[in-house]
């Protein structure tokens, strides 16, 4: 695990290494453990199922090619996570949940906060316009997979 | 981040170096990211606004001025976190919800935890007595933020 040192200037973020265990592991990209017994805890696929979503790890740092190692970030603040974009606009702090549309994160206005202790896993940490068709786009968020 | 080293006389805890944005982010009160676009990951504000809830990075491990840099406690157990102290008391294993009464944790019955996974960001790890009015206190608690 990578943590980085005491610093004003950086955000606070600590990474994980993966190994990607298919192709699309991509910079900005959902990474969940594949878990088959070989090298569990080290290999990961792109979340795109629902088993997925339990063991998701990280977002892939950098684009990891199949069978090579690369960083996953499980914590702190990230400009370029895959976001969908859609008719519904994001805003500062919309927890947001994982959509198999698009097999990335979505605002959801049923988990909008409310007085109880919300535990989002991804919070936007900007703003997104809408969009009249459902596709991707990156949004800066605060990740917290730990 | 700091991460203590091995240590079986303390006990575990993590922490971030944030910035706080504005006057208020004293000792024990909750942090949320300011997300504004500047300084992104690094400021903080007091988490009193629905919209903080989801954005909430940890509690202030003492007070930190506006504009000034400080650390915010993220994880493990903290002795003085700022709670709402009512007519319902609080007892070892509470897990905490934020109350926008007193921007503050406070006690529900509610959440008590069942057969599920909870996830409880803070818990009680005191008991505490009922108060005739609502008023803040402080109590040891489980941070759980990461």
């Amino acid at each position: 695990m990578l943590v980085q040192r005491i610093s004003r200037d950086d955000p606070e973020r600590a990474f994980i290494v993966v190994r990607a265990d298919e192709a699309g592991v991509d910079r900005g990209w959902t990474v969940s453990w594949k878990a088959d017994g070989t090298r569990n805890g080290i290999d990961v696929l792109q979340t795109d199922a629902v088993a997925d979503i339990a063991l998701i790890c990280g977002i892939a740092h950098t684009d990891i090619a199949n069978g090579d190692y690369g960083l996953a970030q499980c914590y702190g603040y990230d400009d370029d996570v895959i976001v969908l974009k859609s008719a519904t606009a994001l805003a500062r702090g919309n927890p947001l949940i994982f959509s198999s549309l698009k097999s990335c994160w979505a605002e959801s206005s049923a988990s909008a906060p409310n007085g109880e202790s919300i535990h989002a896993q991804i919070a936007a940490m900007s703003t997104l316009a809408t969009s009249t068709g459902a596709a991707t786009d990156r949004l800066p968020c605060f990740l917290r997979f730990m | 981040m700091l991460i203590q080293r091995i240590s079986r006389s303390d006990p575990e805890r993590v922490f971030i170096v944030v910035r706080a944005d504005e006057a208020g982010c004293d000792r024990g009160w909750t942090l949320s990211w300011k997300a504004d676009g500047t300084r992104n990951g690094i400021d903080v504000l007091q988490c009193d606004a629905v919209a903080d809830i989801a954005l909430m990075c940890g509690m202030a491990h003492t007070d930190i001025g506006n504009t000034d840099y400080g650390l915010a406690q993220c994880y493990g157990y903290g002795d003085d976190v700022v709670i709402l102290q009512s007519n319902t008391a609080y007892a070892r294993g509470n897990p905490l919800i934020f109350s926008s009464a007193k921007s503050c944790w406070a006690e529900t019955s509610a959440s008590a935890p069942n057969a599920q996974s909870v996830h409880a960001q803070v818990a009680a790890m005191s008991t505490l007595a009922t108060s005739a009015t609502s008023q803040t206190n402080r109590l040891p608690c489980f941070l759980r933020m990461m």
